[in-house]
């Protein structure tokens, strides 16, 4: 067989494959249902890839990220008020702020959020001093799943207003892998969610703060169910000063009993019927905390929160799955009883992703949304909230990579609802690059987003982390400079 | 003229693989020279050669050079051993070629393990340099990023090629190339270049002074081993690694461990489709221009035993760790002890050899271990000559199942990530979820079936198979072409599997 019959042979078939990409309908042939024949259009078979986007270059190759964030290379933070004391501070925030201006992408704030905001950071800059713990409610879908973008934002307020500990988690997570503290259970303890599909077992909407609980068994026979947390050493994440147990018990005379490092134990009795919270104090490191529940007929756990005696404390609430309109369609009592015990100072809201596959209506998830943030705004009146957009995302066109249709739809959506209920808007899709940009992410080397061309491993998630950082620092440093 | 320099430049978001419309056009203008000038086979070699060169360069850019410097001073020194009669001058040049083919190897793979390693062990903060970069930035003012060490894609294959050309030499088991053309078309060979299999020089050198020559049995076996190729890599390797494996290994502890599983074992799969569908591509497309490579894959998870898996399993490597490593350590001449430990010891290189972490070593190990348990064991096994089907069944089943499970170190991100996902498997099993899984990433499955069946088919029929093909006439050939690509295309342009959840 000579090389020329070779290439006869291959030019026939590139010759008749090009034919094929010429007739072959560009919308392809459906063969019902989601079945559907695609052959590459003749201007998809040689398009060239857009340029890729020099911002979003820029972004990735001048990112100090890392996949940990309390790691020393990403602690880039804003100002370190802690280690700067003999430092003319405010020519230092405005040399920062100078330079912020050229990278960072900026908050979008209505009329009247600004001083919501300042008064955010009045409380976070007086916690240290009046001895309280202001909390950061950040809420999301599964972009902050594993502590994901919360552990950066943690990390770095709590660098700058103090603070320390992992924040509130429910007493059994979805999935293990909290970065600050390994875990363990014992005892039948079963998660309910007030997000995704609900359990039509349960005859109430009480979900607390963290939208789920944990139904805790009933001790009347065989060992007490027990939670243990095990903190991970040397993380400013893993040293807490204050426990705090929200819990409903189904009797009185319910006990708490909490082992600390294998050695203290302080048995929290005479829980009432009802909503109960336990709050402890520790005088000492606690790297191991054990906490067994001696309820007679049960109860249920709506969160466990490891927080410091003052200073800024962020809490990851990922709620897989939703779209951010779980709030109408929870009880208020036990969310409003909650809210007010963490003192919340801001409330950001991370949703949008869940939508954008499925949107046929922009407009109806706008009303819907607005509606939540409205509950908000009455549960919480006062408390600065930052909704994020959702990031961009890829899905298949003509077999080529592209950013979903639906997505900018549902952004101006959310940005809108924001904007109109007074609440401050950050526009993350705009912020990595906009359209296509996810891709850039996914081909960074080590990569900065999943195969999925939609979620974030923990380096991407602390890079976008850092930046909506960035942006909210930027409105601190002109708060300061006021 | 942007089109000209997506031809001819280096873009290291596009590197040019059998996968990409870019590299089949690359080859119909080989094709194209080739049919012209095969009958010279000086100009034929060096043909091959420059495109060779060229195929490295929009692969792996300015590293060609390492390439160009490697073969000019393998080819030197392969002379000088060649030529020389006293043992000692032979034994440095070999030592010679052998460093330089290692410290290459160290410098661009195992920096950033060696200096971590370090770091950890005696808690220092050492930083890597790329002092080839610092040398060049100096000597001819260059801006390269002298902060990190790429690792030019393909070094291992072809640095293990030199070395096994050199050493052989040394050995007096081959005849020099007879010049440094030939030697560089045989160290590149583009087919082969980047991902092997790993070619002795007894092998193809012979080829380079033979006259082109392909029977229609071997055009039709070419065509078919490439669209089989093409097949398990795209088809089945890229839509279950794309819309099912690389989320779940991307964030274990995110998943239920049933999830964790099906990734695991859909990551035997996609390793063995992605791996063997590349060489099967190469193999075939080198023998389009008459040059026969070896096999180096043949059903591996009909394996049998781990030793039995390893005679299957890239065995170009498991051939050439036999030959270069395992028996110049002594083999299984020095003692039962002595065996197990050479064993070990070429395990776990060649578990480095894939890459430079501690999970390949431990990858490496547990394979090491997997070797000396069976060796002993089959001296106890009541059934190891057994050759009833139920006892066969069962051993590639418990084979398949240890070198799955050992697939965890080999593909997870980080150790961290390898502990979570035995843990969720352990204590986040979730069965109740099962069949909601099944049924939301239904085309995953199937594609992992259908790759499954595929592999552990009777090779009759594959046989039986690939001689209808051979046998069809050249324009049923064509149009059978055709209709693999379109259903390829299926597979490649599917839309992306939505994230789906199973618990909450």
């Amino acid at each position: 067989m000579k090389p020329l019959r070779i290439l006869i042979f291959f030019l026939a078939v590139f010759g008749l494959l090009l034919g094929m990409s010429v007739i072959f309908p560009k919308e392809g042939i459906s063969l019902g249902g989601e079945m559907k024949l695609r052959f590459a259009s003749s201007s998809a078979l040689f398009a060239r890839d857009s340029a890729a986007s020099v911002y979003t270059d820029s972004i990735i190759e001048h990112a100090m990220v890392t996949d940990d964030p309390e790691s020393g290379m990403i602690d880039t933070s804003f100002v370190h008020i802690d280690t700067v004391p003999n430092i003319n501070l405010d020519s230092i925030i405005q040399a920062r702020i100078d330079s912020l201006r050229k990278t960072v992408y900026p908050l979008e704030i209505p009329k009247g959020a600004g001083k919501r905001l300042n008064t955010f950071f009045a409380a976070a800059e007086s916690s240290v001093d009046h001895e309280e713990v202001i909390r950061i409610l950040h809420y999301g879908d599964s972009q902050i799943e594993n502590d994901r973008m919360t552990s950066l934002l943690r990390y770095r307020f709590q660098k700058v207003f103090g603070g320390s500990g992992c924040g509130m988690v429910p007493a059994i997570p979805l999935y293990f892998g909290n970065p600050a503290f390994r875990e363990k259970y014992e005892g039948e303890w079963i998660r309910y969610t007030g997000f995704g599909k609900r359990d039509s077992t349960i005859d109430h909407n009480c979900y607390g703060l963290l939208t789920c609980f944990t139904a805790v068994p009933s001790a009347k026979e065989g060992p007490l169910p027990a939670v243990e947390f095990e903190f991970l050493p040397g993380r400013r994440a893993s040293r807490f000063k204050e426990l705090n147990i929200f819990l409903h018990a189904y009797v009185d005379s319910g006990m708490v009993i909490a082992h600390f490092n294998d050695t203290i134990t302080d048995t929290i009795a005479t829980l009432k019927d009802g909503y109960n919270h336990i709050k402890r104090h520790l005088d000492f490191r606690a790297e191991k905390v054990k906490l067994e529940f001696d309820l007679a007929e049960g109860g249920r756990v709506y969160g466990i929160s490891f927080d410091p005696v003052a200073g800024v404390q962020v809490d990851n609430i990922a709620m897989r799955g939703s779209s951010g309109l779980e709030f109408s369609r929870t009880d208020r009592t036990v969310l409003d009883t909650m809210l007010h015990a963490v003192n919340p100072g801001l409330i950001i809201m991370q949703f949008g992703g869940n939508v954008v596959p499925y949107m046929t209506n922009a407009a109806f998830y706008k009303g819907t949304f607005k509606r939540e943030l409205k509950i908000l705004r009455i549960i919480s009146p006062g408390t600065p909230i930052i909704v994020i957009g959702p990031s961009d995302m890829s899905t298949k066109e003509d077999g080529l990579l592209t950013t979903y249709s639906t997505l900018e739809p549902v952004r101006n959506a959310l940005r809108e609802a924001a904007l109109e209920t007074g609440c401050t808007f950050w526009d993350m899709y705009a912020a990595m690059g906009g359209r296509n940009s996810i891709q850039d992410f996914v081909a960074a080397d080590p990569p900065l987003a999943t195969s999925d061309y939609i979620h974030f491993p923990p380096r991407g998630a602390n890079l976008l982390a850092g930046m909506f950082f960035d942006a909210v620092m930027l409105e601190y440093g002109k708060y300061r400079s006021q | 003229m942007p089109w000209l320099s997506d031809i001819f430049l280096f873009n290291p978001e596009k590197p040019l693989i059998f996968t990409q419309l870019y590299f089949w056009i690359f080859y119909g203008v080989v094709l194209l020279v080739y049919s012209i000038i095969y009958k010279d086979r000086a100009m034929r070699n060096a043909f091959l050669f420059l495109v060779s060169l060229f195929f490295y360069w929009k692969t792996s850019g300015l590293f060609f050079l390492i390439l160009v410097f490697s073969t000019f001073a393998n080819y030197y020194i392969g002379n000088w051993i060649h030529r020389s009669n006293r043992k000692s001058s032979r034994k440095i040049g070999v030592a010679l070629s052998v460093f330089i083919n290692l410290f290459m190897l160290s410098y661009f793979k195992y920096a950033y393990l060696f200096v971590g390693s370090v770091n950890s062990l005696f808690n220092t903060d050492i930083k890597v340099v790329n002092h080839l970069a610092l040398w060049s930035n100096n000597l001819t003012g260059t801006h390269f990023d002298v902060s990190v060490i790429l690792l030019p894609v393909g070094i291992s294959f072809f640095t293990f090629q030199i070395m096994s050309y050199v050493i052989d030499l040394y050995r007096r088991k081959v005849d020099p190339v007879k010049n440094v053309m030939d030697f560089g078309f045989y160290v590149s060979f583009f087919p082969q270049l980047v991902a092997g299999p790993i070619v002795r020089a007894s092998e193809f050198v012979p080829q380079i002074y033979k006259r082109y020559s392909l029977s229609k049995e071997e055009f039709g076996y070419a065509i078919f081993i490439i669209m089989k190729g093409l097949f398990k890599k795209i088809f089945i390797g890229d839509y279950i690694a794309v819309n099912f494996i690389d989320r779940i290994f991307a964030n274990p502890g995110g998943f239920s461990g049933f999830e964790n599983l099906m990734a695991l074992y859909g990551y035997s799969l996609q390793v063995y489709v992605d791996f063997s569908g590349y060489t099967d591509i190469a193999i075939g497309v080198a023998l389009l221009m008459g040059f026969r490579l070896p096999r180096n894959f043949n059903s591996p998870y009909k394996a049998t035993n781990v030793g039995n898996f390893w005679k299957r399993w890239h065995i170009s490597l498991s051939t050439w760790l036999k030959d270069y490593l395992y028996i110049p350590l002594g083999g299984n001449r020095k003692g039962r002890i002595m065996t197990d430990v050479n064993l070990m010891i070429t395990m776990l290189l060649g578990g480095l050899w894939h890459g430079a972490s501690w999970q390949f070593m431990i990858w490496g190990g547990i394979n090491g271990l997997g070797l000396v348990v069976y060796k002993m064991w089959k001296k106890i096994s009541p059934y190891e000559h057994s050759n009833h089907w139920a006892v066969r069944l069962w051993k590639i089943f418990i084979t398949f199942q240890f070198i799955t499970f050992t697939r965890i170190w080999f593909r997870a991100d980080s150790m961290e990530h390898a502990n979570e996902l035995i843990r969720q498997v352990a204590t986040s099993f979730n069965a109740s979820i099962i069949p909601e899984v099944l049924a939301s990433y239904k085309w995953v499955f199937l594609v992992m079936l259908l790759g499954y069946i595929t592999h552990w088919v009777s090779n009759k029929w594959k046989l039986a198979l690939l001689n209808w093909y051979i046998k069809t006439p050249v324009w049923a050939k064509v149009l059978i072409a055709i209709v693999v690509v379109f259903v390829i295309y299926q597979s490649w342009s599917a839309d992306l599997q939505p994230f789906i959840y199973f618990q909450f």
